[in-house]
């Protein structure tokens, strides 16, 4: 039974991961730049849900609230700062000022909310666990699970059926092609920069039930978005995908049969997929 | 080309020494006076005696730390920061979650900002990658959390003193009380790190020695966000009672899905106090309801000095004091009974050291004394257990455990 | 940037220049250690973070390979020393070698991997074997005593008051200045500055990119490896955070911070960023959003970090002094580019 509740509990870890990777993917698939403050996009979303939860009373509305607020942060850290960095040679710089918001966003979270654990039960109906016969399981990962599989067909459908999609697509595959083609490089970089980290906040929203906040849980997260990002290889939201359940699942077996190394496995797991294939799964040789 | 160059960046490699030079001196002059409330009573007079306080106020432990200055201040405030005719000034540093940075913030207080007595520290790997300098310096230091065994055992020091508990007093007794009281059978959880394999180890050394079973033992990463694999593993041992110690958000999410998946009233948890303190309780509440714990305070503790300590804190901060609140309260009031005794006089550290050993009072948490081989407090740990009173999920004393003593 | 510029020995008379330079530079460096305490510690952090950083702006700049495991050579250093130490004797011919000898070990054994990529790729995978390092000296509790860290490390032998200590140091930051800047500009420097740039050409033109770059590896975690040796001694203390993460985001940080086309640009970002800290910390909580408001500002205002403004107020102020000589300008430092 213990391997029937660790697949779950692989998947639904793995599709955090994966709402997590989409838009640090996408982000690097256009903008060619890894964008630090990704983490930080992430607890803001789960502390806005929080306080939502706690005003309001509708955990549901957080999820609403939570991304729009990450992808108004996402909008307006594009036109103030990242907007004057875009283009090439610049990729560096990029990462050192989102690590620099990455710094700012921790300490004012601190500064708003606090630096005690926040955490929240899970909404009904979600809140008690599935039984059947002996075997029991809690019903909430299964939402996550159908949040983030939710999320990935949207994307699909979004990245291959719209006219957005295929500027994305566009402005991913070559930006100096798109630019020539009349592809709006700059505008489609801020849609998808905001469209990334509201995935991210998203992602805090969904997580806070399974997931307490507490200060340093950002660059946990980043670390683990970069990780699932770089082994699904960059600027692929399908690479995003399978590898955020390869992680998630590698991370609840793990801890299943060796719960000393847990954190040793997932970046184990790294080194080998780099080493067998150095782009990632289905990175494209020369990104 | 190559020779200009070279020299030119050599030169720049100089002006930059010069910079790291004259930052580095920088330094000696950073330090934050906190001024306490002017004192209404006698006129204190002389200098300030100034105290360090190394408490984390960024990073995982923030909450603790923000608990222990809020503990500082209420006893010192108390006194109108003023002990042994003289004004005591508190000088706070940032510990950080990182035991590297708390060093150096250490030796910013103890050699930059020369602090006459030394203060806090959360993480056992902190005040152990400190003791050597708490010890040369002799700087009479109140360790009011770090919890290690060995800074009362192998690494002890006479200039140190500490206020909290070790690892092993407080979860020795919980060992025999289970087996004697709840089961013979139990599995273990813990956080896999220093604190956690001391607390399951001295847990385990009680409990076999009356008789108990350890059925599976679980260790867990720290920071661990998912405890499902946890859970399964101790559903499949089957066992009558679980021990564990978790902390912060680990403690949290435990509770909380062990509650989720239904196993809350059906296994009973028997844990290390610090599982269900105040700041897991504040935001697990009734997912923790009936868990035991040992530990050596609690909020509902029946004496009159922690009824009047409960109070003032709700009255000064609308909410629970914590068990670290209560450490650095009774480190505040060791401070002010060792200036007194030596009235003020800062002097020689041996001096301050015999007053501190002979410190005696009623803490909240009953009678306090420090072991005069150790330096380490001397207590009475209590079986509490987390229940509903009033509408509040609060800690219930359900026995006492005796007077403990860390063997050394 | 020609390939193969043939390799010019300097004359005589830069050396003596060179090392009047140098003796000017340590009277300055001797700041620290007159003031003694505090400042000698934070004089002590700053040159081994700058040693370090040093070691990885070489690789940044002019491997253009972006590390994000330094901390592994870091650690690994530090923890050599603080094992033999303790065991054996805290003997600096036993200690220095053997943690430059076991970080450039790790980064032979990991290069052969991590080398054939490139990028955020190379980055992610350093980080990963760095990672690995961490757990093991988490788990490893036998040899490391896991996450209580070793404490009680005895002073280097002959170098036990920090003073000497700080001159050994800032020795060792001296010549691996030296080392570094006669690497960048003999045929191996020029090699891997030509693969940064165009790697496919580089190699059709027949040169050994990868042994070059795995031989440059090696020789910057060796030197990353002593850095930490020498903090671990300075401190007394190591700890797993040693192989965190966050300490090869520092040491990154200080290079772009610096300024990553100059050697020395490391110097004065371990100097900026460990004052910062230390000032910042002293007077809020808040002190990471200084150091973020630091990084935004770098950036958006100092292309090519400090080194790049120092760059360009130091050409300005020679094009003034050289208007008269006339001469040319060929200053390499400043100007990033990745």
């Amino acid at each position: 039974m213990q391997y029937v509740s660790a697949l779950f509990n692989g998947l639904s870890y793995g599709m955090l991961l994966f709402l997590l990777g989409a838009g640090l993917s996408l982000v690097f698939g256009v903008g060619r730049f890894i964008n630090l403050a990704h983490g930080g996009l992430f607890i803001i979303g789960g502390y806005v849900g929080f306080t939502v939860l706690n005003e309001l009373g509708n955990f549901w509305l957080g999820i609403l609230i939570g991304p729009m607020v990450g992808g108004a942060l996402g909008l307006a850290a594009d036109l103030l700062v990242l907007r004057r960095l875009h283009g090439h040679g610049r990729e560096l710089d990029q990462v050192l000022v989102t690590f620099g918001l990455a710094l700012i966003i921790a300490d004012a979270t601190r500064a708003g909310w606090g630096g005690d654990i926040r955490s929240v039960g899970a909404p009904a109906p979600f809140d008690r666990p599935i039984e059947i016969g002996d075997f029991s399981y809690p019903t909430y990962p299964l939402v996550i699970i159908g949040v983030g599989l939710l999320v990935f067909g949207l994307l699909w459908l979004l990245l291959q059926r719209t006219r957005v999609g295929a500027m994305i697509r566009a402005a991913a595959g070559d930006p100096q092609m798109a630019q020539v083609l009349g592809v709006p490089t700059a505008p489609v970089l801020r849609l998808t920069f905001a469209l990334g980290v509201a995935l991210a906040a998203l992602g805090g929203v969904v997580a806070l039930p399974r997931q307490a906040l507490a200060p340093g849980r950002d660059f946990e997260m980043l670390l683990l978005a970069l990780v699932v990002v770089v082994i699904g290889g960059l600027g692929r939201i399908e690479g995003a995908f399978w590898a955020a359940l390869l992680v998630g699942l590698t991370d609840s077996y793990g801890k299943l049969f060796f719960p000393e190394f847990t954190v040793a496995m997932i970046f184990g797991l790294l080194a080998l997929v780099l080493i067998w294939r150095p782009e990632g799964l289905l990175g494209r040789r020369a990104v | 080309m190559s020779r200009r160059l070279s020299r030119r960046d050599l030169l720049k490699l100089g002006a930059g020494l010069a910079v790291a030079g004259v930052l580095g001196c920088e330094g000696e002059e950073a330090a934050t006076p906190t001024p306490g409330t002017p004192s209404a009573g006698q006129a204190p007079s002389g200098p300030p005696v100034k105290v360090g306080v190394l408490v984390p106020t960024s990073g995982v432990y923030t909450a603790l730390g923000r608990d222990m200055l809020n503990g500082y201040n209420l006893y010192f405030q108390q006194v109108n920061f003023t002990a042994g005719g003289r004004r005591i000034e508190l000088i706070t540093e940032d510990e950080t979650g990182d035991a590297n940075t708390a060093l150096t913030r250490a030796r910013k207080l103890i050699e930059a900002d020369r602090v006459e007595v030394f203060t806090g520290v959360v993480s056992t790997a902190a005040v152990y990658a400190m003791r050597d300098l708490l010890h040369q310096s002799r700087t009479l230091s109140i360790i009011t959390n770090a919890g290690g065994n060995d800074l009362t055992r192998g690494r002890k020091s006479p200039y140190i003193f500490r206020t909290s508990f070790t690892s092993w007093q407080v979860s020795f007794p919980l060992g025999k009380w289970v087996a004697d009281n709840l089961t013979k059978r139990v599995a273990i959880m813990y956080a896999d790190y220093g604190f956690g394999q001391e607390s399951q180890a001295a847990f385990r050394e009680s409990f076999t020695a009356a008789g108990g079973q350890v059925l599976d033992a679980i260790p867990f990463p720290l920071g661990n966000s998912d405890f499902s694999s946890v859970i399964d593993r101790i559903r499949a041992a089957r066992p009558d009672a679980v021990y564990g110690f978790a902390s912060g958000s680990d403690a949290v999410l435990f509770l909380r899905q062990f509650a989720q998946a239904g196993l809350r009233g059906r296994i009973p948890l028997a844990v290390t106090g610090f599982m269900v303190e105040q700041d897991v309780l504040q935001s697990v509440g009734r997912d923790a309801l009936d868990a035991y714990s040992s530990l050596h305070w609690a909020v509902t503790l029946d004496n009159p000095t922690n009824r009047r300590f409960v109070e003032e804190y709700r009255r000064r901060y609308n909410e629970f004091p914590s068990v670290f609140t209560m450490q650095a309260y009774d480190g505040a009031r060791v401070i002010v009974e060792v200036l007194n005794a030596v009235n003020g006089d800062t002097s020689d550290p041996d001096r301050l050291v015999r007053a501190a050993e002979a410190v005696r009072f009623d803490s909240p948490r009953g009678l306090f004394e420090f072991d005069p081989v150790t330096h380490n407090v001397i207590q009475n740990v209590y079986l509490r257990q987390v229940r509903d009173q009033g509408g509040q999920v609060v800690n219930v004393v359900v026995t006492d455990l005796g007077r403990v003593r860390d063997p050394g | 940037m020609r390939l193969a510029l043939p390799y010019s020995r300097r004359p005589a008379a830069g050396s003596v220049a060179r090392a009047g330079v140098l003796v000017a530079a340590a009277g300055l460096a001797c700041m620290p250690p007159l003031a003694g305490g505090y400042s000698l510690h934070l004089g002590l952090e700053t040159v081994t973070l700058a040693l370090a950083a040093m070691s990885l702006g070489l690789l940044v700049g002019w491997g253009g390979l972006v590390s994000l495991g330094h901390a592994a050579f870091w650690g690994l250093g530090a923890y050599a020393a603080a094992l033999l130490s303790t065991h054996i004797g805290p003997w600096p011919w036993l200690v220095l070698p053997v943690a430059a000898a076991v970080a450039a070990g790790f980064a032979l054994a990991t290069g052969i991997f991590t080398l054939r990529s490139h990028g955020i790729f190379f980055l992610m995978l350093t980080l990963a074997f760095a990672q690995l390092a961490y757990v093991l000296s988490l788990q490893w509790r036998g040899l490391t005593n896991g996450d209580n860290g070793i404490s009680g490390i005895p002073g280097l032998a002959g170098f036990e008051d920090h003073r000497a200590l700080y001159g050994l140091a800032i020795g060792f930051l001296a010549a691996g200045y030296a080392l570094f800047s006669q690497l960048v500009r003999s045929p191996v420097g020029q090699v891997l500055d030509a693969a940064r740039q165009n790697e496919a050409r580089a190699r059709a033109l027949g040169y050994p990119v990868f042994a070059y770059r795995l031989a440059v590896y090696a020789l910057s975690a060796a030197l990353t490896g002593i850095a930490g040796a020498l903090a671990a001694h300075e401190r007394g203390f190591v700890h797993p955070r040693d192989f965190y993460w966050v300490v090869s985001g520092v040491m990154l940080v200080v290079v772009l911070l610096g300024g990553q086309r100059a050697l020395w640009g490391p110097v004065i970002g371990a100097s900026v960023y460990i004052a910062v800290e230390s000032w910042a910390s002293a007077r809020t909580e808040f002190w990471n959003l200084f150091l973020g408001l630091l990084l935004v500002a770098a950036v958006l205002w100092g292309r090519g970090g400090i080194a790049g403004v120092a760059g360009q107020a130091w050409r300005a102020a020679s094009r003034i002094q050289r208007l008269a000589l006339k001469g040319t300008d060929a200053g390499a430092a400043g100007r990033a580019r990745v």
